[in-house]
């Protein structure tokens, strides 16, 4: 009788491991939208150690212009929003295990990257400048830095550009944000290329750094599941009805008290 | 200009002491739970008569000793969605913590069982005692002394080993530092608290192991 | 889900990962032994019938095992910059784990002295060894047979700790992986291979040592 249930308690466990299987695969076949529009939750992975895209308040709250478009998102859909902070580690884990529906992370849209994700149309551009220091006069621009040590945060689109741009510099690459910022501030690192509100906020702060021009111009896209076409054009119709109406520009405006370097691409 | 950076404040001790919270309830639960998954380790691995049991427990133990947990709990949570099989969040991050806590802990039990003497063990099988009797009233008794301080010292590295609960979501400690961090970027101040609290929760844990060792050896 | 793998963005970086697994090697080899040569001065220390140092090797192996490696990371790559000394990140990755190996290898070695019974090393006096045979027979080798399996342990702990040193961009496997991921986002292949790596790495570091144990202790351990 003891073997008997024994074996029955096994049978039940790969019930349910079926069971599980089987629901997982059965929802995978209807698009993302409706899943959306049925839970009435938009599940949103998003980054926030990229200031001003992408940070916390001091609630510990998501704000920035990230998770403005987020909102935005909801808004249109009339639905509430969940937001699921991502690292790099977990980000693209997260979006193809269905376990957010989106990721807005300021991801630049590489063609690389679109092998794996599929990229909506970009909702913004700014440009990547140079930060460094007054003393380093024989630094000028991105050109100078053969042999130099740049930090950056790994995998941002700052870390892109330099990467193909100073390709004899020695780049070195932190997890996050805050860490790249104060290696460079104990000149553990010649110079970092950020985006272009926060290397304005530095100089003001410190007398010693100062600016050494334009890199590159960036852009990010919303990062969604490749296969699943009704949500990606749903979120690009998005795109273009609120880019025509200059919303973005707006936005970023806000988050980064400059203009918007270069109007959307638009194709 | 917007305001895109927040000045650190008592609020953020707090967020920190929230994290801390979820740390020990971590870790307490994968403790208590891995400590079953141990006993049964340690018994496989010192069944000599069983050897498929011996090579089953001994491939586990190496396979959660010899991978980072950062991986494991990677793979319990993505690895098996990919595969169709969605795991709460919480069973996703407790399963490779206890199993990695019954891998560790295991070989502390067996290292507890095979300090008994085999005098012991045949004097006891020729007093006809079961293999559950003999376990109970001759090994139990000795094993159970030598396995806690180590038990101890490996509940600090199990302390430490929850931070890496934040790739499936959970803010506990360390994570908490670096939401902190990230928003004053005063990653100094911050970390240097995140290993303040993690030494206060730990030291005494470390000192406790310690006072158990020196009132074994007095007993011994 | 259906997910396509592409394991072929491994593969065909496959150099990248061994490049990256030879660093980890690398750091963690050094910083092993030199953590050992620490550990031993930090175990007599702590034996020692000197209170200031015998306080000195508490605090150490305290501080220590007690916060987590990555805040000790900081504070040596950051924190040294206050003192004047600005290193680099690999320097700075070898340091600390070898500060970090060396406080626990000091518990390991310690306990391994302390094992020895006093009265051993009369014994072997009495028998007429030399000072030198006593040490060598007495002391050096039951302590070595004692901690070697725990040492085994501590080092495979070691070089899987070592993964945390990507934190502060000190380039080695997992770094050498995360920037794969940072270019292509094919995560789960690339979380996979680095984990078979490691894999293979500390089953290699635990079957070298204990082939070096039998032959030096001619004791079977299988493997450790």
């Amino acid at each position: 009788m003891r073997r008997h249930g024994r074996s029955w308690g096994w049978i039940a466990v790969l019930g349910i491991v079926l069971a599980l299987a089987w629901t997982a695969s059965a929802s995978a076949a209807e698009s993302t939208l409706d899943q959306v529009l049925k839970r009435g939750k938009l599940l949103v992975g998003i980054g926030l150690g990229a200031p001003p895209f992408g940070m916390y308040d001091a609630d510990k709250k998501p704000t920035g212009y990230d998770v403005d478009l987020a909102k935005l998102i909801a808004e249109e859909l009339k639905v509430e929003i969940e937001w699921v902070d991502t690292t790099s580690v977990n980000r693209i884990p997260y979006l193809l295990t269905n376990k957010v529906d989106l990721v807005i992370a300021t991801f630049g849209n590489t063609p690389e990257r679109a092998k794996q994700v599929a990229f909506t149309k970009p909702y913004s551009s700014w440009n990547l400048v140079l930060l460094g220091w007054k003393k380093d006069r024989n630094i000028k621009s991105y050109k100078d830095l053969k042999g130099k040590t740049v930090a950056v945060t790994r995998g941002t689109t700052q870390d892109i550009a330099i990467t193909k741009l100073a390709p004899e510099a020695k780049i070195v690459r932190y997890e996050d944000d805050p860490v790249a910022m104060l290696a460079f501030e104990q000149k553990k690192a010649d110079v970092m290329p950020t985006a272009e509100v926060l290397a304005l906020k530095k100089v003001k702060e410190n007398k010693d750094m100062e600016i050494k021009g334009l890199v590159s111009r960036s852009w990010a896209a919303i990062g969604v599941r490749r296969g699943d076409p009704d949500w990606l054009q749903w979120l690009n119709t998005f795109m273009d009805w609120h880019g025509g109406q200059g919303k973005f520009a707006e936005l970023f405006e806000k988050w980064n008290g400059v203009q918007m370097p270069v109007a959307l691409p638009r194709w | 200009m917007p305001e895109i950076f927040i000045a650190f404040s008592y609020k953020d001790v707090l967020f920190l002491l929230q994290g801390a919270l979820v740390t020990v309830a971590l870790c307490a639960m994968a403790f208590s739970c891995g400590l079953v998954v141990a006993l049964a380790i340690g018994l496989m691995r010192t069944a000599r008569r069983l050897r498929p049991l011996q090579w089953v427990a001994g491939a586990y133990v190496e396979v959660f000793r010899g991978t980072p947990l950062l991986m494991q709990i990677f793979i319990a949570y993505f690895g098996l969605s990919i595969l169709g099989l969605n795991l709460p969040r919480f069973v996703a991050v407790s399963v490779p913590l206890i199993l990695f806590t019954g891998a560790f802990m295991g070989e502390i039990v067996r290292a507890g069982i095979e300090a008994i003497p085999r005098g012991q063990w045949e004097a006891g099988w020729s007093l006809g005692m079961t293999y559950g009797q003999l376990m109970r009233y001759v090994v139990a008794p000795t094993a159970v002394r030598i396995m806690i301080p180590p038990s101890v010292g490996f509940l600090v590295q199990l302390v430490k080993g929850t931070s890496l609960a934040y790739v499936v979501g959970y803010v506990e400690l360390t994570r908490a530092g670096y939401i902190i961090s990230q928003s004053t970027y005063a990653t100094m101040l911050v970390f240097t608290l995140v290993g303040a609290i993690y030494f206060g929760i730990n030291y005494p844990l470390s000192l406790a192991s310690q006072r158990l060792e020196v009132r074994l050896k007095r007993h011994a | 889900m259906t997910y396509t793998f592409h394991w072929e963005v491994p593969l065909q970086n496959l150099p990248l990962f061994l490049w990256g697994a030879l660093a980890t090697l690398e750091i963690s080899g050094i910083a092993v032994l030199l953590g050992l040569l620490i550990a031993t001065c930090g175990a007599l220390a702590r034996l020692s019938k000197h209170r200031l140092l015998r306080g000195a090797a508490t605090v150490y192996v305290e501080v220590i095992r007690n916060t987590p490696f990555l805040v000790q990371l900081f504070y040596v790559y950051f924190g040294l910059v206050v003192v004047g000394i600005n290193l680099e990140a690999f320097s700075v990755a070898i340091l600390t784990l070898t500060i970090n190996c060396g406080a626990y290898c000091t518990e390991i070695i310690r306990a391994g002295i302390q094992s020895i019974h006093r009265g051993q090393t009369e014994a072997g006096l009495s028998l007429g060894m030399t000072q030198w045979q006593v040490f060598r027979y007495v002391i050096l080798m039951p302590t070595l047979r004692v901690v070697w399996p725990p040492l085994a342990s501590q080092f495979i702990a070691t070089m899987l700790g070592s993964s945390v040193v990507s934190q502060i961009s000190a380039e080695e496997l997992t770094y050498a992986g995360m920037f794969l991921e940072s270019r292509t986002f094919r995560t789960f292949e690339i979380f996979f291979a680095i984990a078979i790596l490691y894999f293979v790495m500390a089953r290699l570091f635990s079957f070298l040592f204990s082939l070096t144990g039998q032959k030096v202790f001619r004791e079977a351990w299988g493997q450790l």
